[in-house]
Parts: structure tokens; sequence; C-alpha cells
């Protein structure tokens, strides 16, 4: 290094002993310790910026991070969704099972691609169908809230079979 | 702040938190937990915090929650403890010096704000006004602490090293 540039990096050197030196000039500091060139009456400061060096890159074992970084909102609104779409479903299935039908003035049911009428046959088959429904939603059920919702869904959804075939059968 | 804001300005400071708790603790793992335990205080109270000066913020937290570790443990006394021999004059020279290991050592020896000083902004690169929001002073104050941290070591590695001028 010539003697210019050498003069400069110690009155740098000075300025740094005094904290007075910008973020810029300690970068020219540490570029110069960098190189391992230093001059004999600068070395006593070359092991400080290869500590600070050093550090800089020193990482945790582990990432440093909350456990519970996922949000509320989303989990409850994630719920919602799959709650909807779940009932949704399942009034999809009934239907589909337990197809209306009006005709000829009676009301009736299908199941399995059969119209049955009687409601009694009717009842025994979508208990165990909205039993099954209440199995497979106890995986995102896990609070009692949830439960009762589901449960309410479900007498929802006998209810309205039981209003389509029963109150019209016993008209007859 | 917003879950959002806390994702963008918070987390990325992890390795800083760490950094600064390492300087201050001395440990790696218990770096590592007080790091840990102020990132989870900052979440659960993050609708709270506030954007602006975060992260002096943060870092003050650190060096709050560092502190605290050490006046817990009994790690600073050892610490000093590990570093007594420098005290005796009369000791010769090893000629197998570990130069870094010396470097912590003087800096262990400073005071802990000198110490914190010295991290923040030759490790960190901080700005001066930065600091100063950290350690609790002004920055005019922050400057002379840095230059006394300065020359201390640099003292002390003149003497030790028998570099001279």
């Amino acid at each position: 290094m010539d003697s210019n540039k050498l003069n400069s990096i110690k009155e740098l050197v000075d300025k740094w002993l005094d904290g007075a030196t910008s973020l810029d000039e300690e970068r020219t500091l540490a570029d110069y310790f960098a190189t391992g060139e230093v001059a004999d009456e600068l070395r006593w400061a070359a092991p400080l910026f290869a500590r600070s060096a050093a550090l800089r890159t020193a990482t945790p074992a582990e990432p440093i991070a909350p456990k519970e970084v996922a949000t509320p909102a989303p989990r409850l609104r994630t719920l919602r969704i799959v709650l909807v779409t779940t009932l949704s479903a399942a009034a999809a299935m009934a239907f589909g099972l337990f197809g209306v039908s009006h005709t000829q003035k009676q009301s009736c049911a299908y199941i399995n691609g059969q119209m049955v009428c009687d409601v009694e046959v009717v009842m025994e088959s979508a208990a165990p169908v909205f039993a099954r429904l209440s199995q497979s939603l106890q995986p995102i059920n896990k609070t009692r809230a949830t439960l009762s919702k589901v449960k309410s869904s479900t007498d929802r959804a006998t209810t309205i079979i039981e209003k389509y075939n029963i109150e019209k059968l016993l008209q007859q | 702040m917003t879950n959002q804001q806390f994702d963008q300005t918070i987390l990325p400071l992890g390795e800083k938190m760490y950094r600064l708790a390492l300087a201050i603790v001395g440990g790696r793992d218990e770096a590592q937990d007080v790091a840990q335990d102020v990132m989870e205080r900052l979440w659960r109270g993050h609708s709270e915090l506030r954007l602006d000066n975060a992260e002096a913020f943060v870092m003050r937290s650190v060096r709050n929650a560092s502190l605290d570790r050490i006046k817990q443990s009994q790690r600073r006394a050892q610490r000093l403890a590990e570093v007594a021999w420098i005290a005796d004059r009369s000791a010769p020279p090893r000629e197998e010096f570990d130069v870094a290991t010396l470097v912590d050592r003087f800096i262990a020896e400073l005071p802990e704000q000198q110490q914190t000083i010295l991290h923040l902004r030759d490790v960190e690169g901080y700005e001066f006004d930065t600091i100063a929001e950290v350690v609790g002073m002004e920055s005019a104050t922050v400057r002379v602490n840095l230059s006394r941290a300065r020359r201390a070591i640099k003292e002390k590695m003149l003497k030790t090293m028998n570099f001279g001028l």
C-alpha cells in the first residue's frame, strides 16, 4: 500500500478511536483489515475487526420465532369454511340420498335410487348416514361449541326431511 | 402492529437478537433462550407495538432480558474469574497466544454498557441514535463510551502483545 493510502488509514483509525467515524468509514477500515496486509503499527486492531466480522455470521441453533406464529383469524376462518362446506355437503348428501318427491300428492324419499314413502323406513335409513357424518367431523371438532353446532345442523337436516315427508304423509 | 407487520418487521430481527444476547450473556444456549423468550413476549403483545423505532425497542428488550439473565446466574462472575490471569503482570507472555480469546477477554472486562455499545456499532452497524435508544443514553454519550471502549482495548492489546509504536 502506498504511503498516502496508509496515512489515510491511520487517520481513519485515530478518528475511529475517537468514536467519530461514519459507518462508511468504518467499512473502509474493516475492508483494509480484512486484506490481511496490515501495517505493523496497526496490527493491534486487526483482531478486533476480525472478531466483529466473525460475530456477524453467528446464527442461533434454531430460528428465533414465536411458537404460535399462525394467527387465530385464519384458523377460525378456515374452521368456518370447513364447517359451512361440510354442512352444505351433509345437506346435499341428505337430499341426494333422500330426494324428495311430491308426485301424486304424496311426499316420498329416494333411497339408493328407489322411491320410499314409508316414513319409518326413511328415518331408519337416515340415522346411520348422519351418524357417519358426525364421525367424519370429529377430527375438526375440537371444542364443545363446534360439536353442538354440528349436532344442531344434523337435527335441522333431519327436521327438514321430517317436515317434507312426515307432515305431508300424515295429511294422507 | 398487525400480524403481517410483525412478520415483516420483527421476525427478521431474530439473528440480531441472538447475537446481542450472546454478546451479553456469553453462552449460545442461554442466548438462544433469551432471544426466544423475548420474541415470544413481543409476539404476545405485538398488537401494542409501534412500527416507528421498533428495532431499537426490540434490541433494548433483548439487552434488558440478557441483563436479567446475568443477574440470575453466576456467569458474569465466572467470566471475570476466567480473565483474572490478565491482572497478573508477573505472568510471562505465552507463546501460543490465542488472539481471538484475548480480544474476547478484554471486551468481557469492559463495563456492560460499553460492551453493548461496541457490539451494536461494530457488529450490527447501528447508527448512534439507535444505539442511544437501546442503552438509554444520549448520542454524544454513546460516542464517548464507544471511544473509551476502543481505546481501552487498544491499550490492553498493545501491552499484552507488546507491539509498541
